[in-house]
């Protein structure tokens, strides 16, 4: 490099929004340092111009250490938080899917926690089937009777889910309203109870039967030779409740009655207005569904779910 | 602001880590404090922080972070610095650290540790931001020396020299990372004792122990091994310019059981009295290739479920 090559001092600013354009682009560091966002930054230097070489490396090279390892980190983070999404699609088509959900929104917070908050979505907005049938070996893509890119939605929307419940305030602290409290609530005041589920309760519904398909590629334990031979989730509409004890996040398969009830309850209305409100939907069978109320509630008070009566403390 | 009393020398201690929560909370073990990396436990209403606050009943605890940003242009996250104050004050954290470095600009946060170019702008800046960030703790900040990869034309100070003048102006504390002062010293070209023997030692009142990897041409900080022998000479050498202080040993993957981890960090008593070393001898950077070395910091908890 002769002297005229060595550009003034820049702002540290300037240099950090360079240096991060750099070394996040997903070309690598010779794209980095051409694209848009570098030359807005320091326009017209070349990275020698800007870092030092060491006797072993050059300028570029020891930018792309850092490069490198900016995607490594993030994407297995998303390989962490998606391990069954990660298995469906196969290893190579969920980096595709983290780098692009990872370059159209980058990491704006302090913490990994909240990489993934529009991870579902990305998937959502974008189109998976002939990405990843591909490499699969799916029969088909997209099609009347199956729709596998909802099915991977499904899948990333249950995972994401446990990731709040795990973090989330839950009845190890606040408490949780046991089956004798419950059942020791007087039948003539049952109907005026405003009864409060825990904020670790998730109620999730679904075209596919994702729940099976995560049970049965998590006990194979990452082995992804077998998860490949997993069958896909039936096309089967299914209902999950999602709670917390002992600081483990529980999966619980509900009846299509018992979601659209707990549903209701959720919204904070009386127990009574959910009843009337459940009792109204067509589809139900309002004898067999008022006959397994005592059975429902006993159910879901042993798996947690509710905290109590009136409203959570803050 | 906590007086110098309060950088008591705690012992040998071990960094907090997920696979370790079963081992500690039923064996209680005989380490003498807990390093947490904050940013594990700010947002977590379940298990980590039930454990922490478990933990914290037997062992003195010390804050960690690695998104401080402390030498980012971005202005400073107070929604961040308030949960750090407020963490602190629940578990009784004994000092919080955080590193010299910027984890991302024009709000965006790469989780990387990022090297900051060794000049005067940079100095006043992060000199600025670091008393900023103590008046609103209501403690001294303490900073640690990252592994780097890259260093900038425009440095005009070694980064030894720069630590001296910030702790100086700022009256904040140093945590000397003794591996990651060997890393850089690879990296960059620079005997390491001379960094070691160029911080203001008055100032250092905790060491970070690690193993790293060696990828042909450079080092990177992975802490996913024991401590190499020139690291523990560097450590010999701090510990005798220092008088010794807090010493915590880092293992963040492929962790072992806590016994290995410990039995790791407790080497350093056979250092503590051993003969100096003059001359720091390198280890060979000639190694398979690895491509998957990644610097730490790695903070991200998985869930648990059934």
């Amino acid at each position: 490099m002769t002297s005229d090559d060595t550009p003034a001092p820049s702002p540290l600013d300037s240099l950090q929004r360079w240096f991060q354009a750099v070394t996040t682009h997903p070309g690598g560091v010779a794209a980095g340092s051409q694209d848009a966002e570098a030359q807005a930054a320091i326009g017209g230097v070349t990275v020698d111009a800007v870092m030092a070489p060491s006797s072993r490396q050059t300028a570029s090279e020891r930018l792309d250490v850092y490069a490198r390892s900016y995607w490594a980190r993030l994407v297995g983070c998303l390989e962490e938080e998606f391990p069954v999404v990660r298995e469906a699609v196969g290893a190579e088509a969920f980096t595709q899917f983290a780098v692009g959900y990872i370059e159209r929104y980058p990491s704006a917070s302090y913490t990994l926690g909240r990489l993934s908050d529009r991870f579902v979505a990305y998937l959502q907005e974008t189109a998976l089937a002939e990405t990843f049938a591909a490499e699969r070996g799916a029969p088909v893509a997209n099609g009347p009777d199956h729709d596998w890119s909802r099915a991977v939605v499904e899948i990333a929307a249950l995972e994401r889910a446990i990731g709040e419940v795990f973090d989330a305030p839950g009845g190890e602290t606040l408490g949780y309203l046991t089956p004798e409290e419950l059942a020791a609530v007087p039948a003539d005041r049952q109907a005026d109870l405003p009864l409060t589920l825990l904020p670790t309760v998730r109620l999730l519904a679904f075209e596919y039967d994702v729940n099976e398909y995560f049970t049965s590629v998590r006990a194979l334990g990452g082995d992804s030779e077998s998860s490949s031979a997993v069958p896909w989730p039936a096309r089967r509409e299914i209902f999950i409740a999602l709670s917390r004890r002992a600081f483990i996040v529980r999966r619980h398969v509900l009846t299509r009655p018992e979601f659209l009830l707990l549903s209701a309850i959720a919204q904070g209305v009386t127990l009574g207005a959910a009843l009337e409100r459940l009792f109204s939907d067509p589809s139900i069978d309002v004898e067999a569904a008022a006959g397994a109320l005592g059975k429902w509630f006993a159910a879901w008070a042993e798996a947690g779910l509710f905290h109590s009566f009136g409203p959570v403390a803050a | 602001m906590l007086s110098h009393s309060s950088f008591a020398n705690l012992g040998l201690g071990v960094g907090l880590r997920t696979p370790h929560f079963g081992h500690l909370l039923e064996h209680r073990p005989a380490v003498d404090w807990l390093e947490i990396i904050s940013e594990n436990f700010l947002d977590s209403h379940g298990r980590p922080r039930y454990v922490l606050e478990q933990l914290a009943e037997t062992y003195p605890i010390v804050m960690h972070g690695v998104s401080l940003s402390i030498g980012s242009t971005d202005p400073l996250d107070f929604e961040y610095l308030e949960k750090l104050k407020s963490l602190s004050r629940a578990v009784g954290a004994r000092w919080v650290s955080d590193h010299l470095c910027w984890t991302g600009v024009a709000g965006r946060n790469t989780h990387d540790l990022l090297p900051l170019p060794m000049d005067e702008p940079t100095l006043r800046h992060v000199t600025e931001r670091v008393r900023r960030v103590q008046d609103f703790l209501e403690r001294p900040l303490v900073l640690e020396n990252p592994s780097s990869y890259a260093t900038f034309r425009r440095s005009t100070m070694t980064e030894w020299e720069f630590l001296s003048r910030l702790a100086d102006a700022t009256d904040c504390r140093l945590l000397l990372d003794v591996n990651n002062v060997y890393v850089s010293s690879q990296n960059h070209d620079f005997d390491p004792l001379e960094f070691v023997r160029g911080v203001p030692h008055e100032r250092i009142v905790q060491f970070h122990l690690a193993g790293h990897t060696a990828c042909g041409t450079h080092l990177v900080d992975t802490h996913d091994g024991p401590v190499i022998d020139p690291v523990w000479d560097l450590y010999r050498e701090a510990h005798r310019l220092t008088g010794g202080a807090a010493t915590l040993l880092e293992w963040d993957a492929r962790i072992p059981a806590f016994p290995v981890v410990h039995a790791e960090v407790l080497k350093a008593c056979e250092h503590m009295s051993a003969a100096l070393p003059s001359v720091i001898k390198p280890r060979p950077l000639v190694a398979p290739p690895v491509d998957s070395a990644m610097p730490h910091p790695l903070h991200h908890v998985v869930a648990e479920v059934e």
